[in-house]
């Protein structure tokens, strides 16, 4: 292909996938009154009130917090029990493990609206609606099967030399897990908890249906539901969805290549 | 150090039959080799001395104990692979004092036996590389001493040469021979290559669809295959099997019906000459051996390797004579292929 | 150790994630079912009545409405961003040097969260005030025209979706041996040519999974068009998951909000199976 039309089709990418944020960081910036006409398209004045507003007047910290909290709990769940359960089906080879690989994948196909009534009703007789605890178990349910395919990917890549040599030299299959699978494991465990991470974060009906105040509500309902009484906010709104938007595409930029191999060995092994 | 037994132990995987009804003792001390050809179940019939692979029927015995429902961690027993099967994430000092640290041994106490298991080996400026940064030979002198450090009661070797190139691969070889003269620790040893399991082995099995299709010491499995399998498969160039009716009435057939019998005559007992007695061959090729030089030979339409004589001329095209001692000739039952004793 | 102790192990291992998976997943599943055969306004006793709410779904007007909405949404969507996912894949793949910072652009739009791309387009879509409207050159109402609120949300879906389609293909590109492709322009095919007739079949399988993923997750849409236009307006961007929501969580009707939620997971069933034979039987 000739050089020239490569960069600007590459540059035309670019342009194509940033522009949307770009703009909505530029909005976040604009002087209220500049809002309210087009153009001007660069804003004459930097300004941070936006971003002031939505954490003087409206609880955004702990919609943050509430996020981070429960995205980093159900991660840590669906890394441990995905990789012991990904470690057995791949290096245990219990008899029905391609049954068992079959229906998590299954699984991971499910429409979160097929299992909203339930979950809600279930929430609710368990005391668990609008607690952290309960969108924590629902998030990490949801997010395990990916965890399970991935990490059994991830760990059928060891070598069963390894786990064997670990077996003779004194180790206990959880020992043999600890000791020598899991080292070996880290970028699978970095690549999968990063996407479950970033699922979680990004989770939205789940958050909308299980909670119901600012006990357990969750940044991206925050933003749905944002709050405005005569007209949208839209700068309030730029503000928050910037902030929103920072943790997990700082993720994924500075861990490209992990992210990138979880999503095609999530995608394309098997 | 102990003895290890198979009581009639069958193992499958689907339709794979890796063993059938096998039964076996190995004594302590004694340096025990199953050589069979690949994917025919070695590496897991140590996989069920060291526990990883359950039997579906019948007994595994170290030391006279029955090994049902003692863990891999709790048999004691040590594995050498092809692979090497190094930690990668540890050191050359964390390989070796992995078996000892799950053993409970305290961190002082570790030191100076992984030292001393390195400086037998020749790895003492290597405590602190890892396994990347090692050589081949490096990398398998670490896993000897990973299983050598904690004297197991058994060493549970599974190719531990093949992935070695050919001058490595005689060092190691006979280092694994120091170590178990030294050491008198049970080693079972599995391997594809008969060359190697003769120069190792005190007995061999050679196994043939999970079957022993001969268990003897090497010389004893060279001078009486049990088999045609057997004959074939142990000693270099392969045996050469020609139907009993091309040698007529030869000595050699001891009055057998030569249509019932299958001959085997090894390469080195088989002399081409360029003219004299024998079975009359045309020479398809000639291949030098150093100090000997084989001659490829076809008899209607059965291809026959021999030695070449001294002084002979010999050129594709021209025609051979193959002559041989009558004690020479092996003769097995033309149906079963079983050995025929004279 | 008991000997049947080896064989219990993985078991035990998986337990707590199997334990997880039926409580919040399969257990949900097949009690989603069970709601669908009651009567059951919320906080009120339940009462059987068998397939009812599935005979009611027939006469349901705004049901069918729904349903085309979500086919057209998937069908559209996910041929768009398959087409624009291979371009941007054959792109990527000769990007050389400035791969690391371009693959970086292209997640952007994978790790928006939904809620906040959507948010982020409808201030784009404003008639007056948005960015769209203005390069159009005249106020467009985009959301609050049937005839476009359903295209607005299918391009959103197009930018949020295809960045996954592309890394996907990209993979896949990446897989094939080069020597394949040498040989063909050895044996004089063209840069076309060779596209056609080495690179995209080695390529099916890849696009096949690709096109299985973005189906299914285009077919049970629910923030993407809930958060930009709630559905309307006057229902014409309605997808079968915001109706069943609608009629769960607005009109508090559990029984047959459920059967609308069983809808919507057999047909990304059907469509999840529909796919695994294409797999297994389709392609070589
Ligand atoms: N865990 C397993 N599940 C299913 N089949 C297996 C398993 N382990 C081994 N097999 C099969 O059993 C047969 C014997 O395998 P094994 O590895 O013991 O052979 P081998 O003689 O060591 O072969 P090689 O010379 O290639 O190392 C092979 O056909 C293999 O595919
Ligand atoms: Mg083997």
């Amino acid at each position: 292909m000739r050089r020239p039309g490569l960069w600007l089709g590459l540059a035309a990418v670019c342009a194509w996938s940033l522009a949307p944020f770009l703009w909505q960081l530029l909005t976040s910036v604009k002087p209220a009154a500049e809002l309210e006409a087009l153009p001007p398209f660069l804003p004459g004045a930097i300004t941070l009130v936006h971003y002031e507003a939505i954490f003087a007047g409206h609880p955004f910290a702990r919609l943050l917090l509430n996020s981070f909290i429960v995205s980093a709990l159900a991660t840590l769940l669906a890394l441990g029990f995905g990789s012991l359960a990904g470690f057995a089906l791949a290096k245990l080879r219990p008899p029905g493990r391609a049954a068992t690989l079959a229906a998590v994948v299954a699984l991971s196909m499910l429409p979160p609206v097929a299992t909203v009534s339930p979950l809600f009703l279930l929430a609710s007789a368990a005391g668990l609606r609008d607690t952290l605890v309960g969108l924590v178990l629902v998030y990490a349910g949801f997010a395990l099967p990916l965890a399970v395919w991935l990490m059994a990917q991830f760990f059928r890549g060891v070598p069963d030399a390894l786990y064997i040599a670990a077996r003779v030299d004194g180790c206990s299959a959880a020992g043999a897990f600890v000791k020598v699978m899991l080292p070996l494991a880290v970028p699978g465990l970095t690549a999968t908890g990063l996407l479950v991470f970033v699922f979680c974060w990004n989770e939205f009906l789940y958050a909308l249906t299980l909670t119901s105040s600012m006990a357990a509500r969750t940044v991206p309902v925050g933003i749905a539901l944002f709050p405005g009484l005569h007209e949208v906010p839209w700068g309030e709104i730029a503000a928050g969805s910037v902030i929103a938007t920072l943790p997990p595409v700082a993720l994924a930029i500075v861990f490209q290549r992990r992210v990138l191999a979880g999503l095609t060995a999530g995608a394309l092994k098997g | 150090m102990a003895a290890i037994a198979f009581e009639r132990v069958s193992k499958r995987f689907g339709a794979t039959t890796v063993a059938a009804g096998l039964s076996l003792q190995i004594a302590d001390g004694e340096f025990f080799v199953f050589l069979g050809p690949s994917g025919c179940g070695k590496s897991t019939l140590l996989h069920l001395v060291a526990g990883i692979e359950l039997p579906d029927a019948g007994t595994i015995r170290i030391g006279g104990a029955d090994m049902r429902g003692v863990p891999p961690q709790r048999r004691d027993v040590a594995m050498v692979f092809q692979s090497y099967a190094l930690y990668p994430h540890l050191d050359v000092f964390g390989n070796l004092a992995f078996p000892l640290r799950n053993r409970g041994l305290a961190g002082a106490a570790v030191r100076p036996e992984v030292e001393r298991t390195a400086a037998a080996l020749g790895l003492g400026g290597l405590l602190d590389s890892k396994p990347a940064q090692l050589s081949g030979g490096q990398r398998q002198r670490v896993a000897l001493g990973r299983a050598l450090i904690r004297r197991p009661v058994a060493f549970l070797m599974d190719e531990p040469l093949s992935n070695l190139d050919a001058t490595l691969r005689l060092e190691i070889r006979e280092e694994i021979k120091r170590v178990h003269q030294a050491h008198g620790i049970t080693t079972v040893y599995v391997t594809h290559d008969q060359e190697e399991a003769m120069a190792l082995a005190d007995r061999i099995a050679v196994l043939r669809e999970g079957r022993i299709a001969q268990c003897d010491a090497p010389q004893a499995l060279y001078a009486q295959p049990a088999d045609t399998f057997v004959a074939r498969f142990v000693g270099t160039p392969p045996m050469n099997l020609l139907p009993g009716a091309m040698l007529e009435a030869h000595a050699a057939l001891g009055g057998r019906d030569p249509a019932a019998v299958t001959a085997g005559l090894r390469p080195q007992d088989l002399e081409a000459r360029d003219g004299g007695d024998g079975l009359a061959a045309r020479v398809v090729l000639l291949e030098p051996a150093g100090p000997l030089t084989w001659v490829v030979a076809e008899l209607d339409g059965v291809r026959l390797k021999a030695r070449l004589a001294s002084g002979a001329r010999l050129a594709p095209g021209a025609e051979a004579r193959l002559a041989f001692a009558a004690g020479a000739a092996h003769l097995f039952d033309a149906e079963t292929g079983l050995r025929l004793e004279a | 150790m008991r000997p049947g102790a080896a064989r219990l192990e993985p078991w035990v291992l998986m337990s707590p994630a199997l334990a997880l998976l039926a409580a919040v997943t399969a257990l949900p599943m097949l009690y989603v079912v069970w709601l669908s055969l009651q009567q059951r306004a919320l906080f009120r006793a339940a009462q059987f009545t068998g397939f009812d709410h599935y005979f009611r779904l027939a006469g349901d007007g705004r049901f069918w409405n729904a349903l085309g909405n979500t086919l057209y949404f998937a069908l559209v969507s996910v041929a768009m961003e398959l087409a624009l996912g291979l371009a941007i894949a054959l792109l990527l793949a000769r990007a050389g040097r400035a791969r690391a910072l371009i693959y970086g652009a292209v997640l952007v739009p994978w790790a928006i969260p939904t809620v906040v791309s959507a948010r982020m387009w409808e201030w784009m879509y404003q008639p007056e005030l948005g960015v769209l409207s203005f390069l159009a050159g005249r106020p467009v109402n985009w959301l609050g025209d049937a005839a476009l609120a359903l295209h607005a949300a299918i391009a959103m879906d197009v930018w949020k979706s295809t960045p996954f389609v592309a890394l996907l293909l990209l993979a896949g590109l990446q897989a094939i041996p080069r020597e394949l492709v040498h040989a063909a322009a050895l044996d004089g095919a063209g840069a076309w040519t060779t596209f056609r007739r080495v690179t995209l079949p080695l390529l099916a399988p890849v696009i096949l999974v690709a096109a299985v993923f973005r189906s299914i997750d285009a077919l049970r849409v629910f923030d993407a068009i809930y958060v930009l236009t709630g559905g309307g307006p006057a229902n014409a961007t309605e997808t079968l998951s915001i109706y069943a929501y609608r009629v769960l969580f607005q009109m508090l009707d559990f029984g047959y909000g459920s059967a609308l939620a069983v809808v919507v997971l057999a047909i990304t069933g059907m469509a999840a199976l529909a796919y695994a034979r294409l797999l297994r039987g389709g392609i070589e």
